[in-house]
């Protein structure tokens, strides 16, 4: 017999299933295939590769076929009960494909790698109540130091100690804090929360942290910002916060003394017009990172090896937890770095955009003259391009002094001013006791604004002591200034007043009657009811109201509101006599009582009497509200 | 103040002392029942004249309060202050009407001292309020009490421009109570609450403002603001807790715990163990004790405890402190276990101690540190169930309550025992039954289970039952809002055990509607319950009993129950379920007997159940 009929013999007789394809026909079934291969084919199916259990295999075993796709993985072939591994080879036109049944080596393999992820997830698990755990005390041992350390009259050398273990269990809470984020991420609980968030709040508090931290390592901070296409946009701010404060704390940590981190931020329009792209680059003059460590910089508990590293404290894990947020986010990291020169961390994220600046608001503040006390030369300059941009007039007085001259000089020629910003610190003068001085001489005429760098919530109460009116953070952004010095003006105070009001109260054109026999009582209802846009007509007792009543157009009148005890004819029995008029509105018109008696029989009793609903007086917004709502139904139509 | 006040006082005070029911465990019931007959009666009278007395004279005043006279608003004012006399409140919604009205009047007339003051008393007199509330599990008024006390604090920046030390003390108490109504639930209310106590703290200590107000008791206001820090471990518990947080609370616990021990060392006693628990707790969620250690210290200190003292600190000590360990307890299920033996022991000598009470098994506060244990009570297959707790040893503490709930279990149960033989189709689900032959097969579990619906379902009501005996007139509508909240606290109390669970959505749905057109609580939605055919049928039930035993007279008139039975029949299919009530002619004879000798055995069961040795 010839080789290839030898062959043949033994692939037909064998008892390892063969295929072949021919591979210049389109993806079809075998060509020819064994006997074994038979056994392959469950009853009814005569497709051999809809024999697959899993479409996938099927799809990687055609690509290796048809499209010569190379692969370094084994091709596993599930096949009814079995799992078989692919062995492919040309010959001449065909490919042919020997099934190794590789059910028991799989099976053995699938248990080890179950345990493996098993243990994994005992891992992640054990780190993260451990984690939790160990964070408690530690709070404790953090927040017991720190009292002790606030006690006076501390020996020296007790003091030293206590400011080490301070610093020992910062470390610790910080390296606590990063394991359990860590394994939270990996067990899948961390669940971005997106929301809309204002990007000049989110860099201010980032600021905050680093410029601290650069302070503390003798680091130079920079900060440079692009274009800002849009300051409002949907994101987790917490995370977004994170991913930012992660790099900066990683460049300031591995940047000697004397050197520089810096930050640049920009967020420009995406192709999709209802995204915008947020790029931030951070960079530093550090020692940066040998090219095999760059290759693993993102993979947990990764340190680079040398020994001016190792004194730095670490987990490794930074880095991870930042590319895992900003893979969340749908973005990407990028890293550049050589050793001695530095490094360069860039991330770009897409974030769905929020509300663009708002003209009217603008328009609003045109002309409005506005004082702005702040010493230093280059943050002054660009806080007075800000300030003309929103079409304001704006003087810039560079010492306390010289605002007292802008001040004197805008009372003397009555022209004072809309706003007086302020930043915290300026050279030769107490800010908060000089602005005690302009509260009290100016009362709330001269709202004061403050910008500052700081942490608002731990300088507020010694501010707002001092009278500031507003808090706007550094640096300073359009949207968030716009919004500061609008709710100023008193189209802002109103529309902060009745913001509710108009969204959901607006009754104007509606006809209501007030009957009440109280001057004073009607005054007060009349200015409750004034705010709403909806015309009023008075009567002093029932009798003047059933007359009015009989002297409208049915349906004209919205609403009744009525005074129980009143002289002549009480409320109740007004109401009963307008249920009683013969028109097509009698039985409908809303009477609402308006009594301080709320004794559920008396409510009953007026209930009986025809009346739809009771107020409470004396009289209140809320309840107003609630009662023209409930009977007028909302907007008007 | 006015004669009319005066009276409308005076008759609240012999109303509350009518309503006392402490004393020994009567042994006559009938003695028992014509004796309460006789002081409903009085009570009846008073509450009538009261009534009476603020319609004629107060509320034509507060109709017309911007027009009124000095003289009247400050009578007014006083009234106010005499109605709630420190935290003791004669008439809390009536307090806090007043105080209201005195707040537009202030604000008309510019008279600031007068508003900034009326502002706190009225936060208070809401936050009172409000603390009724959290016994079913809501907080109405948080943003009006938060309102409140805002605008009196805003008044800080004027501090100087005001001369009356007084009016300062209410700004900074105001301040100190900005978040008084908000609780612990969410993170977000509770780094308010936080910020809010910091900043007062700080105004508090500040001696630029003690300076200027030498008068005012600024260590009672340090102090007092310290204590109300340390609830914080409320949200610690939550899970929330950071670094400042743990350092600012072991700073108010390590203050109060130094002002506690030098008071005690003054006066000679022991240290307040209710803040030395406290302390340990604080030590506890800070991280500086374990649970196994917090446990122990809860032991130590439960084994301190006087089992024959029956005053305020005896009760707490004998009731709460196994409440709190059982609290404890259910942080880690391995503790639950482990101290099982423990906490049986405390809860069986909490029994015996109820049980051996002298003269005061009827003692309000014993009640409400009976209730405050439920809060957390730990059951065990073998144990002392919630539902045995709640059924012999609490709710006859209430007897007219009970009594209620007993005849409500009662017609519950004839109206099973016929709805199975009638329509058994109803109850296939309940309890498991699968088909019409398995609900006749179970009929004795169904009827147990409906008379055990009844006698729980108004459990809620033990909760707010100081606002029915206490009252002293007729209901405002305020009130009746606030009592309708009974149906949540019901479900609360039920919701936590296994033994009472079946029971809670018919504590929330005995009052709604069966087609959810009326009623409350609008939230009840009869799909939600698997056991909704039992909810109906309790649902006539306590119409029944509540217009035929009279129940109901403050509000509504009594009926017979010929008249009872054709008005519920009218409401068929709007207010119960349209077949049930075609049931009641069937029962009638069977339900007039249960009326006519049901309230006296009722009651005798009470009595029975408060003299017994074990439950």
């Amino acid at each position: 017999m010839e080789n290839t009929t030898i062959l043949k013999e033994i692939w037909d007789n064998g008892e390892m299933p063969v295929l072949a394809f021919l591979r210049k026909k389109e993806r079809g079934g075998p060509a020819y295939h064994n006997r074994a291969a038979d056994a392959l084919y469950p009853s009814g199916r005569t497709d051999f590769w809809n024999c697959f259990v899993y479409e996938e295999e099927a799809e990687a075993l055609r690509q290796a076929i048809w499209d010569s796709q190379e692969r370094t993985a084994p091709l596993f072939c599930h096949i009814q009960d079995m799992v078989y591994s692919a062995v492919l080879f040309e010959q001449g036109d065909f490919c042919v494909c020997m099934l190794q049944d590789v059910s028991a080596y799989y099976e053995e393999n699938q248990r080890i790698m179950d345990e493996a992820v098993m243990a994994n997830q005992a891992k992640t698990n054990f780190l993260s109540e451990i984690s939790h755990d160990i964070r408690t005390p530690m709070n404790a041992i953090i927040g017991m130091t720190e009292i002790a350390m606030m006690q006076n009259d501390v020996p020296r050398r007790v003091q030293d100690c206590l400011d080490k273990i301070k610093t020992a269990s910062d470390h610790m809470m910080s390296l606590l804090n990063e394991v359990l984020d860590m394994s939270r991420i990996e067990s899948g609980k961390v669940v971005l929360q997106p929301e809309q968030i204002d990007l000049a709040d989110l860099l201010h508090e980032i600021l905050i942290v680093v410029k601290a931290q650069a302070d503390g390592a003798q680091v130079a901070f920079h900060l440079e910002i692009g274009r800002m296409e849009r300051e409002n946009v949907w994101a987790d701010g917490v995370r977004l916060k994170q991913i930012c404060l992660n790099l900066l704390s990683n460049s300031v940590k591995f940047t000697p003394k004397g050197g520089t981190v810096g930050m640049f931020w920009e967020v420009v329009r995406d192709a999709d017009p209802e995204l915008v792209q947020l790029y931030v680059r951070v960079w530093d003059t550090g020692m940066g990172m040998s090219e095999e460590f760059l290759k693993r910089i993102f993979m947990p508990f990764e340190r680079e090896q040398n020994t001016t590293i190792s004194k730095i404290q670490g987990t490794g894990l930074g880095m991870t937890i930042t590319k895992n947020l900003t893979e969340m986010m749908g973005g990407r990291i990028e890293v550049q770095s050589r050793q001695g020169e530095g490094t360069c961390f860039e991330i770009w994220i897409p974030l769905k955009a929020g509300a663009e600046y708002e003209d009217a608001r603008k328009t609003v503040l045109q002309g409005r003259r506005v004082l702005l006390l702040d010493g230093e030369a280059g943050r002054g300059k660009n806080h007075m391009e800000l300030l003309k941009g929103l079409g304001m007039t704006a003087d810039w007085a560079r010492s306390a002094e010289q605002a007292l001259d802008f001040i004197d000089e805008a009372v003397f020629d009555v022209q004072e001013y809309f706003a007086f910003l302020t930043v915290e610190k300026v050279e030769g003068v107490e800010v908060v006791l000089f602005l005690q001085d302009i509260r009290k001489r100016f009362g709330n005429r001269l709202p004061i604004l403050l910008l500052s760098e700081s942490d608002w919530t731990q300088i507020e109460y010694l501010f707002t002591s001092a009278g500031v009116d507003a808090f706007v953070p550094m640096p300073l952004f359009t949207n968030r200034l716009l919004a500061e010095l609008y709710m100023l003006t008193e189209e802002g105070k109103q529309e902060r007043a009745d913001q509710e009001s108009r969204e959901e109260y607006d009754f104007s054109g509606r006809k209501i009657l007030l009957v009440e026999d109280n001057e004073i009582n009607r005054e007060i209802a009349q200015e409750l009811l004034g705010m709403y846009g909806m015309d009023i007509e008075t009567a002093e007792n029932g009798e003047e109201a059933v007359a009015y009543f009989e002297g409208t157009q049915p349906f004209s009148l919205d609403l009744i509101l009525m005074d129980v005890q009143m002289p002549v004819m009480n409320g109740l029995d007004a109401t009963r006599k307008i249920r009683s008029l013969a028109r097509s509105d009698a039985r409908s018109v809303p009477i609402v009582a308006m009594t301080a008696n709320a004794f559920m029989e008396d409510i009953q009793r007026s209930l009986d009497a025809g009346m739809d609903g009771h107020l409470s007086k004396p009289l209140d917004m809320d309840q107003m509200r609630g009662c023209l709502k409930r009977f007028l139904g909302g907007k008007s139509e | 103040m006015r004669q009319y006040q005066e009276t409308y006082i005076q008759n609240l005070k012999k109303i509350a002392a009518l309503a006392e029911l402490s004393g020994d465990i009567p042994l006559d019931v009938d003695r028992f029942l014509a004796e309460r007959k006789k002081k409903q009666e009085e009570i009846d009278r008073l509450r009538y004249e009261n009534t009476e007395l603020l319609r004629q004279y107060l509320m034509p005043v507060l109709d017309n309060i911007i027009s009124a006279d000095e003289a009247e608003v400050n009578e007014l004012a006083e009234f106010a202050l005499q109605l709630a006399p420190g935290v003791k409140q004669l008439d809390l919604v009536l307090t806090y009407d007043i105080h209201n009205a005195l707040i537009a009047y202030a604000r008309k007339w510019e008279l600031r001292d007068m508003l900034i003051r009326e502002l706190y008393l009225c936060g208070m007199s809401l936050y009172y309020m409000q603390n009724f509330m959290a016994r079913a599990g809501k907080r109405l008024y948080s943003v009006k009490i938060r309102m409140l006390f805002g605008e009196a604090a805003s008044w800080l920046p004027h501090y100087d421009e005001i001369a009356d030390p007084q009016t300062r003390g209410y700004i900074h108490r105001s301040m100190a109570n900005l978040t008084l109504g908000d609780g612990w639930e969410s993170e977000e209310n509770g780094r308010r609450k936080i910020r809010a106590m910091r900043r007062s703290l700080q105004v508090l200590t500040d001696p630029v403002y003690q300076e200027k107000t030498p008068s005012l008791p600024w260590d009672t206001f340090i102090y007092k603001s310290h204590q109300s820090r340390m609830t914080a471990i409320d949200f610690m518990r939550r899970g929330f807790g950071d670094q400042d947080l743990v350092r600012e609370i072991m700073e108010s616990a390590e203050y109060v715990r130094e002002r506690q021990l030098k008071d005690s060392q003054n006066r000679g006693i022991e240290p307040d163990m209710r803040w030395t628990v406290e302390y340990e707790a604080v030590l506890y969620h800070c991280g500086i004790r374990t649970l196994p250690e917090l446990l122990l210290g809860l032991e130590k200190f439960y084994m301190k405890r006087n089992p024959l003292d029956y005053s305020q600190d005896g009760i707490w000590q004998n009731i709460y402190l196994p409440g709190l360990y059982a609290e404890y307890l259910s942080f880690e299920e391995d503790f639950r276990i482990k101290k099982k033996e423990v906490l049986g022991h405390m809860y069986r000598m909490v029994v015996r101690y109820v049980r051996n009470a002298p003269n005061n098994q009827l003692n309000a506060q014993l009640l409400h540190t009976l209730i405050a244990i439920l809060e957390s009570f730990q059951e065990y297959p073998d144990g002392i169930s919630q539902k045995d707790f709640l059924l012999n040893l609490v709710a006859c503490r209430n007897p007219d309550s009970y009594a209620f709930q007993y005849m409500t279990g009662m017609v519950s149960g004839i109206l099973m025992e016929e709805a199975v033989r009638k329509m058994p189709e109803a109850f296939v689900g309940v309890l498991g039954c699968a088909s019409r032959e398995q609900v006749q097969q179970s009929v004795g579990e169904l009827t147990a289970f409906a008379r055990e619906s009844g006698m729980l379902h108004d459990i809620g009501a033990i909760l707010f039952s100081d606002m029915v005996t206490l009252a002293g007139r007729s209901f405002m509508k305020e009130e009746r809002i606030m009592y309708a909240h009974h149906v949540y606290a019901g479900r609360l109390m039920l919701s936590r055990c296994d033994s009472t669970r079946p029971y809670a959505m018919t504590a929330l749905g005995h009052h709604r509607y069966y087609d959810e057109k009326g009623g409350y609580p609008e939230d009840y939605v009869r799909s939600d319950n698997p056991n909704q055919a039992v909810t109906d049928l309790v649902s006539i039930a306590v119409y029944l009993t509540s217009y035929v035993s009279e129940r109901e007279k403050m509000q509504n008139s009594v009926l017979s129950l010929a008249q009872a039975v054709v008005y519920a029949q009218r409401d068929g299919g709007k207010r119960f379920h349209p077949e049930f009530v075609k049931l009641l002619p069937g029962v009638l004879n069977r339900l007039s007997d249960c009326f006519t000798d049901g309230k006296r055995k009722a009651y005798q069961k009470a009595l029975s159940l408060l003299r017994r040795e074990e439950i």
